[in-house]
């Protein structure tokens, strides 16, 4: 599966035995993910994150659907995923609930 | 009798959004069956000083609590004095222990509820919360009062014992594990 790294130091794609190739993208978010369309075809583009890539996605109105998984426990301090979304954040539409054991995966579609 | 906190949250963590607006809460679906079983359990509240000069000028003091379904003793925790024509608000300035059970005291075989967000942390923090009901809305509020985290604060586990879907929100049940 072709994954795509946004950074900001250039360098040849990496194959991996099991199949992976990963892209290095540095001209940005949207290029980035015009990339990943194109290489996905019919099927959908997975934004792995981290939460600061998750972020600039959602700020920017590129994000289609969020699967999260809530997870019983406090952490009180470390890296907040839903942070510096901009003036207008995207509205949200619940879709989906499922209850796991322990975990409630809850998905959501942006309106952007 | 257990200590619930007892909250409406966004996706983003905030039980307030900016300006202390809580109209937010109400545009994803009727109070829930959750939402009513916890406003029964629950005979007596702890707030806070913040929730209080809110709760006077915009929400219509005690009769704002719960739409005005719910009757009981309401006991401000506040470092200064203060006084109210109301019978059913308490002022108790010696702090988290004395405020949580003086409202057990009062709330006789109910449960006691926990309104805000510095007095469940507070709560949290003093190992006096049993329990956080909450119903999650899918809004990014971006800014406004947060539920959970801030300085210092510790890693808590819990135990989810319920999980509902009600319109837009999402119903949580959790035991706080001690």
């Amino acid at each position: 599966m072709p994954v795509f790294v946004l950074t900001h130091h250039a360098r040849e794609p990496l194959e991996m035995k099991g199949g992976t190739t990963f892209n290095f993208v540095t001209d940005g978010i949207e290029a980035a993910l015009a990339r990943a369309k194109e290489a996905a075809g019919d099927a959908d583009v997975s934004l792995a994150g981290g939460a600061k890539v998750v972020q600039q996605y959602l700020a920017a109105g590129l994000l289609d659907e969020l699967d999260l998984s809530v997870v019983p426990v406090l952490l009180g301090d470390g890296e907040r995923l839903f942070e510096n979304l901009g003036a207008e954040p995207p509205e949200l539409t619940l879709v989906d609930v499922v209850d796991g054991p322990g975990v409630t995966h809850l998905r959501y579609r942006a309106a952007n | 009798m257990s200590t619930i906190a007892h909250h409406t949250i966004s996706l983003d963590g905030f039980i307030a959004g900016p300006d202390d607006s809580i109209d937010w809460a109400f545009a994803f679906g009727e109070p829930t069956s959750l939402a009513e079983e916890t406003m029964r359990r629950i005979g007596a509240i702890v707030a806070g000083r913040r929730w209080y000069e809110l709760a006077k000028e915009r929400w219509d003091g005690v009769d704002g609590i719960y739409g005005g379904e719910w009757d009981g003793q309401v006991f401000v925790l506040t470092h200064r004095s203060a006084e109210d024509d109301d019978s059913r608000i308490s002022f108790v300035s010696g702090g988290i222990k004395q405020a949580v059970g003086a409202a057990q005291e009062s709330a006789g075989d109910k449960d006691v509820g926990i309104f805000g967000g510095s007095l469940t942390r507070q709560c949290l923090d003093a190992g006096l919360l049993d329990e956080i009901v909450l119903h999650l809305a899918p809004v990014l509020l971006g800014s406004g009062v947060r539920l959970f985290g801030g300085e210092g604060a510790e890693q808590v586990e819990l135990d989810r014992i319920a999980v509902g879907e009600a319109d837009q929100l999402t119903d949580f049940r959790f035991r706080v594990r001690r």
